[in-house]
């Protein structure tokens, strides 16, 4: 045991089962103080976590509660907390202490009404339908279905259309999202959206040639495929200089003459047949006498070499 | 020889002239014979794991090649040359002298069940400043006891780094390697001419002793490059460009510019008149 480690080998971790969650979330809620705001739970494992539209349910959204302390009541969604996996709707807050340092803009006290994180679990979709009579009923949906596709203005993007499931010629459609004011300093939607050039046609490139070198670096290194000076050099280690040693055996070499071959005389060459001859004939046994014959027939590479060589330098002399 | 020498001496020496019986004889003789066998060909006198050394790329690249699959280019030049017997496994050995000793690994076992477990058995290192008489300073060293005990027997650290055996090369590692360029390059500069008021620093071809380094005949260089072009040549762009050339190169660019070089090398007439000098001095010191 390392005196750097014992907190952690000794606190207690509700990830690892050693204590259930609902007891860490009641013990948790006691020892924090009330400013402190109200506990959010278990955190959920990063890869469980899912968006609000992948949730189905998004700020704006009504919703029912169906458990806990709240049931009954029907709210919009102000917040989605991934972390906990839970919502903060309207007016379903505590009166919680805030120290001065955490008060929002507008704030004249320090109890302020601080909206309750519900669990998902807790909640069903729900939606308002007037009749033509002008009588209001809700929907509350127990499961949600998403089917095709379509590209929403208000979301700039795209997204399923909502269905309560096992009714789904029941469509709850996506609430307006929040929207946003704009700055003194923000460009505005269409001139940030103008398209100040288009393509014509195929025939012309599609924006002009010097532009090019601005989208991509001509000069990057990683396109030259060839060496440069500088880079040949440095990739080329240094030669270890030539002892003395090393220097004098070479300058002797250097000093020798040139060794040149020169072709056998017919002296030389009497002598070594004379002396075959006479080995070869004192030779009996016929398959000792084949195999000679047979090795007499190969072809030394170096024999060949030395033989061109020999000729090379008569033609040369 | 000392008092222990003198005594031990006579009896480490001694002989028996006659052997008493036909046994003794023969068990000498056959000692003999048999240390005669054994003086065939010599095995190595060292032994260093050569089988994970991995080849190096001896190929001299230049300026206009086409880079092959998997060089990597260099950010800085390299200072040394490269060594061929770098092992791969045991990392200390290449910073520090070990003479070819690596880690060995053996077997501990147990007195009772036999049971064994691997361990291993590290060479003895200990950190040594060894004097460098050629680079004039002493280098603080990890060396090993056996190449410690080497280096006494050759007469100094130069001379163990300077033998040309390809077993010692072999066991040289790679910080002996790079310490043998230094000591080397030292040499071959320690050999140029010197005086007391300058040092040459390259001899050319055509035997013009330089005084001045690469740098300085740049700066000359640089006023030439300069005239020579139409649109003004900045510093920077200079530098990139001649910055990497030998300084054998920089002086036939001078050359091609026909630049006088006699501020720059030794006159062979003063030469003569400072050595003059220098030994009178000399005379009138010793008088």
């Amino acid at each position: 045991m390392s005196w750097t480690h014992h907190i952690s080998r000794f606190a207690v971790n509700p990830i690892k089962g050693k204590i259930s969650a609902t007891k860490y979330e009641a013990t948790m809620k006691r020892m924090s103080l009330p400013f402190q705001g109200p506990s959010e739970g278990l955190k959920v494992p990063p890869h469980e976590r899912r968006t609000q539209i992948e949730k189905g349910i998004v700020t704006g959204d009504l919703v029912y509660i169906n458990e806990g302390e709240h049931k009954g009541k029907v709210s919009s969604v102000i917040r989605y907390l991934e972390e906990s996996d839970s919502y903060m709707l309207n007016n379903v807050s505590e009166k919680t202490l805030i120290p001065k340092h955490m008060w929002g803009p507008g704030a004249t006290s320090h109890v302020f009404d601080y909206p309750i994180p519900i669990p998902a679990s807790h909640i069903k979709l729900a939606a308002k339908d007037k009749d033509d009579s002008g009588k209001i009923n809700y929907v509350v949906a127990d499961k949600i279905a998403f089917k095709e596709k379509y590209y929403d203005d208000r979301y700039h993007q795209w997204l399923p259309r909502r269905f309560v499931k096992f009714h789904e010629s029941i469509e709850i459609p996506w609430p307006e999202p929040n929207s946003l004011k704009d700055d003194q300093y923000c460009t505005i939607e269409p001139i940030a959206l103008e398209k100040s050039y288009e393509l014509q046609t195929i025939a012309k490139p599609p924006f002009p040639k010097e532009l090019l070198s601005e989208f991509r670096n001509p000069y990057s290194h990683h396109k030259k495929r060839v060496f440069t000076e500088v880079q040949a050099r440095r990739i080329n280690a240094p030669n270890m200089p030539l002892s003395m040693e090393q220097k004098i055996y070479l300058a002797k070499q250097a000093s020798k003459p040139k060794k040149v071959l020169e072709p056998l005389t017919e002296e030389m060459k009497e002598l070594i047949g004379s002396k075959m001859a006479e080995h070869i004939n004192k030779i009996d046994n016929p398959a000792l006498l084949g195999h000679l014959e047979h090795v007499s027939k190969t072809k030394v590479p170096d024999f060949e070499k030395t033989l061109k060589s020999i000729e090379e330098n008569q033609t040369s002399n | 020889m000392n008092v222990f020498g003198m005594m031990l001496g006579p009896s480490r020496y001694m002989v028996p002239r006659m052997a008493s019986s036909n046994i003794l004889s023969i068990t000498a003789s056959r000692s003999l014979s048999s240390s005669l066998v054994n003086q065939g060909p010599r095995s190595d006198k060292y032994w260093k794991l050569l089988k994970y050394v991995k080849p190096i790329d001896k190929t001299v690249y230049s300026a206009g090649e086409a880079i092959p699959k998997g060089v990597r280019l260099a950010k800085t030049k390299k200072m040394y040359p490269d060594y061929e017997y770098e092992p791969t496994f045991f990392k200390r050995q290449n910073r520090g002298l070990f003479g070819g000793l690596q880690r060995k690994r053996s077997k501990n076992c147990s007195t009772k069940g036999f049971n064994k477990t691997l361990r291993e058995h590290l060479p003895n290192i200990q950190r040594a400043k060894l004097w460098s008489e050629t680079l004039n300073k002493s280098l603080s060293l990890k060396v090993s006891t056996k190449v410690l005990k080497t280096i006494t027997k050759e007469g100094g650290l130069d001379s163990y780094l300077l033998k040309d055996k390809p077993a010692r090369i072999k066991t040289l590692g790679v910080l002996g390697w790079k310490l043998r360029y230094d000591v080397m390059k030292r040499q071959e500069k320690n050999q140029l001419p010197k005086t007391s008021n300058y040092q040459v620093q390259y001899i050319h071809k055509d035997g013009k002793q330089i005084k001045v380094g690469k740098y300085k005949l740049l700066d000359i260089l640089y006023d030439y490059v300069r005239r020579d072009s139409y649109y003004p040549i900045k510093i920077v762009d200079f530098k990139k460009a001649h910055y990497h050339l030998t300084i054998e190169e920089v002086v036939e660019k001078l050359e091609s510019y026909s630049y006088d070089f006699t501020p720059v090398i030794v006159n062979p007439r003063t030469q003569q008149g400072v050595e003059a000098n220098e030994a009178k001095d000399a005379r009138e010191l010793q008088a």
